[in-house]
Formats: C-alpha cells, structure tokens, sequence
C-alpha cells in the first residue's frame, strides 16, 4: 500500500489546515478583512520559515539574509509586470526559479566559510542586494515600484493569497516530512552533525547542500513573487528586509529548528506577538522595543524552541 | 582641488575612527567570550543620544561630561551582558548574535520612543567655527582621540595583566581555566571595554556626524566589515579596516551619487570574505 506509512498526525494537520481554509472562504464575506490579512501574512510567514528551515534546519547552514531571494523574487515579478506587462501566472514561477538559481549560486560560493562568516556573508548578501535595489533606475529607486491592483475585490485578493500560502505551507510540510523520513533526509542530517563523517559514508555531500539549498530558496522566492501582488507595492526597505531575514531565524529557532512542524509553530508565535503589540500599544514605537525583548526571551529560555522542547520531552 | 582633496580624506579618516573605536570593542568580545554583541551599535547610538540631551541642557560645555556619558554606556552595557552571556556562553555564537539583535531592537525602540525618530545632528556655535588647514578642527581631535584611545587600548592587552587574560582566554579557554584566569569575569571585562568604545564612538557621532535611532542597525554591517577585513580580535587591523571603510565611503560618495557608496562596500566585505577569511590581521601581524 503507498499510503500505508502516510503520518496520521501530518494527516491531521493538514486535514485541520483544510478546514480552517474551508471555513474561512465559506464564512467570507462575513469577516472583517483584518482576520484575513492576518491570516494570509501569518501564513505567507509560515511558508518562508518552513522553507529556510529546509537549509537551516536539516543542513546546518544558518542563512541571515533569506530575504535577498525574497526580494528578488518580488522584483522580478514587479519588472515583468509593470514594463512588459506579463502575466503573474507566467512571472510568479519565473520569479521563484530565479529566485533559486541566486541561491544556489550565491550559497554555493559561501559555503565553504565557517559558520559565523556564512551567516555574515548572507547578511551582507542582503544589505548589498538591498542598497542596490535602491540605487538602480530599473528597480524604481527607494520609492519602490507599485504594481497594478489584480482585478478583484480586496476581500477576494486576500481569499487567493490565503489559499495559495496555505497550499505551499502544505506542500513544505509534506516534503519536510518525506524529508525526514527518508534516504535523502538522513543524509541531509548526517551532513548537519558531521560533515567528515557523512563524506566518509559515501554521502555526496555537495549534492545534498545543493538541493537543500535549491529547494530554500526556490519557496522562499516563491512567497516572494507573490508579495507584490497583494501588497501592491514593493520597495528595497520590506522587499530586502534585513529585519525580517533575522525574524525568519528566530521564528524557526523558537518553533524549533529541523522538526518538520517547527517553524510553523514559531511563525504564528512571532507573528501574533507583532500583531499583537504593533495594533494595540499606544505609542508604536515601543513596539519594536517589545519585539526585542520577545527575541531575547525566546533564545534564553527556549533555545530548543518550544517545538523542541515538546518533540524531545516526548521522544525521551 | 588640493584643500578638497585633504577635506575629503580627513573626514574619512575620522568618520573611519568612529567606526573602528566601536568594532573594536565589538571584535573583542567576539575573540573572547565568542558572543557577538550587535547591540553595540545601539549602544554608541544611546551614548550619542545622551550628548545631544545634554548638549541642549548644558551647551558646548557638555564635553566636560564625556567621561560619564561614557561610563553610563559601558555600565548599560556590562549590566545587560552579565545577564545575557550567563546563558548565551553556553549556546553557539550565532544563537547570541538573534538575542543581541532583539536586545538591539529594544535600544532602538526605547530611543525612539524617548527622543523621536528624527535625524539629528548637534551644531555647535563656538568649536565648529575653528578652522585648521582648511577643516573644522574638530575633525583633528576625534582623529586624535582614536590614536590615544587605540594606543592606550594596545597598552592595556600587552602590558597589563587583565589584558594578557584577555588574550590568554581568546586562543585558549580551557588553558586559560587551568592556569587559573576567572573566565567569566574576563568576559566581563571585555564587554565593559565594548561599552567604553561603544560610548566614546557616540559622544563623537553626535557632533560630527548626524544620527537616528535606526543608524545603529546600518552600523551592524560596518562592525561585520570591520571584523572580517580586520581580523578577529587584532587592534592594528581593526583600525586600519575602519579608517579603509570610512574613506571608501566618503571618496565614492564624493566620485559617484553617495548611495552607491554602500553597495560598494557591502560587495568589499562579501569579496574580502571569500578572498582572505582570515582578514588582513593576518598579513600584518
């Protein structure tokens, strides 16, 4: 039977994930548009963290700049769109592949440096791509590019979004599961606890980071062709965020870094306590200062990730 | 052209000493305690903040106090690092990196929330109009400054004896734990340092220099730069990178439309990274 060691509780999870999407199309129309837009960022989250954690998480190279293939992502999309007027249907998959051919060859060339440099050496990948964005004529300057509205109603943009981040959230959720579970998976996490080890095993090691790599940033492309078309807008400040590649880690840190369900537990976590405190404190600015804090408590009490801590717990 | 020319380079020679004054401290604690305080940056940024407060209570006489501005960073600092590097020591190096950025964001926040998000810059009646070789004078004593404080900083590491822990505990933890150096208090001490430069970079950002709350985060890139091109822990490599960066800056900025002066050096640092990942530390020890 093919479906004879399908997971019952990733069964579960996306039957659950099906519903809620169910519900929230059904009931639609009669919700306010705030549920949605959170529901559609929360997941549009969920889907980058699920894919950094592909590198991150099962090959051991922690990247601080996955918003580079983020943003180039969205300006491809942005540029296709506005100057040759190409549809999203074609630009959203040539985004996302651009997307990660940059990151194969970008990471490709960083890996070779020791764990801190890498990290630095994405990090500068991104603050580089992002002063670019902003001097270049082509990527409209600090201004950014604003895209056509897509012809729907708002409420029927975000319902498309939502689906389309909770159907990828769904395909990175099965593939991390086959991940772990699987010939390619063990020798990914081989590769993460010893490289001389996993080499001397006849593991070929440089395939494994390649296609880890491939797949990271191909989603995390993907999300990012898609941004611009239901934000409308995209500028070098939220398009290269550096705010947000390091969100990105601790959203997978503090759901828990290589469980196949982690960083979707830590992508909710993050982003309702942004939410939470960007809309209900008084004076905006302390906001950040409560995001701060948030990221110092997460790493020193949970440096497992709250995932972690469970999965261990219950595999001890 | 000449007068130009020499403007040109002094400002980046001193915008350079500001840089190096806080990566220094930042590249420390990185050799020793292997925690990378981001939050420095942060930290020259509040010190900064406090001069501009003190400047429009006390004016131009605010320099007298320097000494406690810089002290009250570099106990802010060593305050928080007591607590945070307790546990981050603990974990890998990366792991301290996200909490000192989040510590970071809480500065930034708590800054903006105290004294606005404007960009500001003090504009001093009495010592901007002094004048020497054709620059303000007070380019000359910020470059005097970092000689003194990079000079006293090398005496410290080789002729004291906290300072041979320091080095002792950065090539050597466990060597250092066996010949009897108090690790954790060797740890404390190179954040104090870190704070002490991060303070003295700050009172000097605010008068030459303009500054926002969200300077400090552009500053994490310069401090990476800085230690990759410098070399971990070295003080003559960390000058030299700091004064390379701010003339780079300021030159390409005069040459070329000033936002490509970042570019240029964002792409400097992931080049050096490939090329010499040791930095040039190396080559001139």
């Amino acid at each position: 039977m093919k479906f004879r060691n399908f997971p019952i509780h990733l069964g579960l999870i996306h039957l659950s994930l099906a519903i809620s999407l169910f519900f929230l199309i059904s009931l639609g129309w009669f919700l306010p548009t705030y549920i949605y837009r959170y529901f559609t960022i929360a997941f549009m989250f969920s889907c980058l963290a699920l894919s950094w954690d592909i590198l991150g998480g099962y090959s051991g190279y922690l990247s601080f700049g996955h918003m580079s293939f983020f943003g180039v992502g969205a300006y491809t999309t942005a540029i296709l769109l506005t100057t040759l007027g190409i549809s999203p249907l074609i630009t959203v998959p040539l985004g996302a592949f651009i997307s990660g051919l940059l990151g194969v060859v970008s990471l490709s060339v960083f890996i070779r440096l020791e764990e801190a440099y890498f990290a630095i050496a994405t990090l500068a990948l991104n603050f580089s791509l992002q002063s670019l964005a902003t001097v270049l004529e082509i990527t409209g300057g600090a201004r950014g590019i604003s895209t056509p509205l897509l012809p729907f109603s708002p409420i029927t943009l975000y319902i498309i979004f939502l689906s389309s981040f909770l159907v990828i959230t769904m395909v990175l959720l099965s593939m991390r599961y086959k991940i772990e579970n699987s010939r390619i998976g063990y020798a990914m996490l081989a590769l993460r606890e010893d490289k001389t080890v996993a080499e001397c095993l006849g593991i070929n090691t440089l395939r494994m980071k390649l296609i880890a790599m491939f797949i990271s940033c191909f989603f995390t492309g993907l999300v990012g062709s898609m941004y611009p078309l239901f934000a409308t807008f995209i500028d070098p400040t939220i398009g290269f965020s550096v705010d947000w590649s390091v969100l990105l880690v601790v959203m997978c840190i503090c759901g828990g870094t290589g469980i196949w369900w982690g960083p979707l537990l830590g992508a909710f976590i993050l982003h309702s306590v942004r939410e939470l405190f960007t809309y209900t404190l008084p004076i905006p600015q302390l906001s950040l200062a409560i995001i701060g804090i948030t990221f110092v408590i997460l790493i020193l009490f949970f440096p497992q990730g709250i995932g972690g801590q469970i999965a261990y717990k219950r595999r001890s | 052209m000449l007068p130009l020319f020499l403007t040109l380079i002094i400002t980046g020679i001193s915008l350079g000493a500001l840089y190096s004054i806080v990566a220094l401290g930042f590249s420390v604690v990185w050799g020793t305690a292997e925690i990378v305080n981001t939050s420095l940056s942060s930290v020259a940024v509040l010190s900064s903040y406090i001069s501009f407060w003190s400047f429009t209570l006390f004016g131009e006489s605010f320099l007298l106090l320097t000494p406690f501005i810089v002290l009250f960073s570099a106990v802010v600092n060593l305050l928080l690092s007591i607590y945070l590097d307790s546990v981050l020591t603990r974990m890998p190096p990366l792991y301290s990196l996200m909490a000192y950025f989040g510590l970071g964001y809480t500065f930034q926040g708590i800054i903006a929330y105290v004294w606005g998000v404007r960009q500001r810059t003090i504009i001093m009646p009495l010592l901007d109009v002094v004048v020497f070789l054709g620059v303000p004078l007070k380019f000359f004593i910020v470059i005097g400054v970092m000689i003194l404080f990079f000079v006293a900083f090398w005496l410290f590491l080789v002729r004291t004896k906290p300072g041979l822990a320091i080095r002792a505990v950065s090539q050597n933890k466990k060597g250092a734990l066996v010949s009897g150096i108090n690790v954790k208090r060797t740890y404390m001490l190179a954040q104090f340092l870190a704070g002490i430069g991060a303070g003295v970079s700050g009172v000097f950002i605010s008068f030459i220099y303009s500054f926002s709350p969200a300077t400090a985060s552009l500053w994490i890139a310069y401090m990476f730069l800085i230690v990759v091109v410098g070399g971990l822990g070295s003080v003559l490599g960390s000058a030299v990178a700091g004064i390379l960066l701010g003339l780079i800056q300021t030159v390409t900025s005069y040459i070329m439309p000033s936002l490509w002066a970042d570019v240029i050096v964002y792409v400097v640092l992931i080049g050096v990274l490939l090329v010499l990942p040791k930095g040039i530390g190396e080559l001139i020890s």
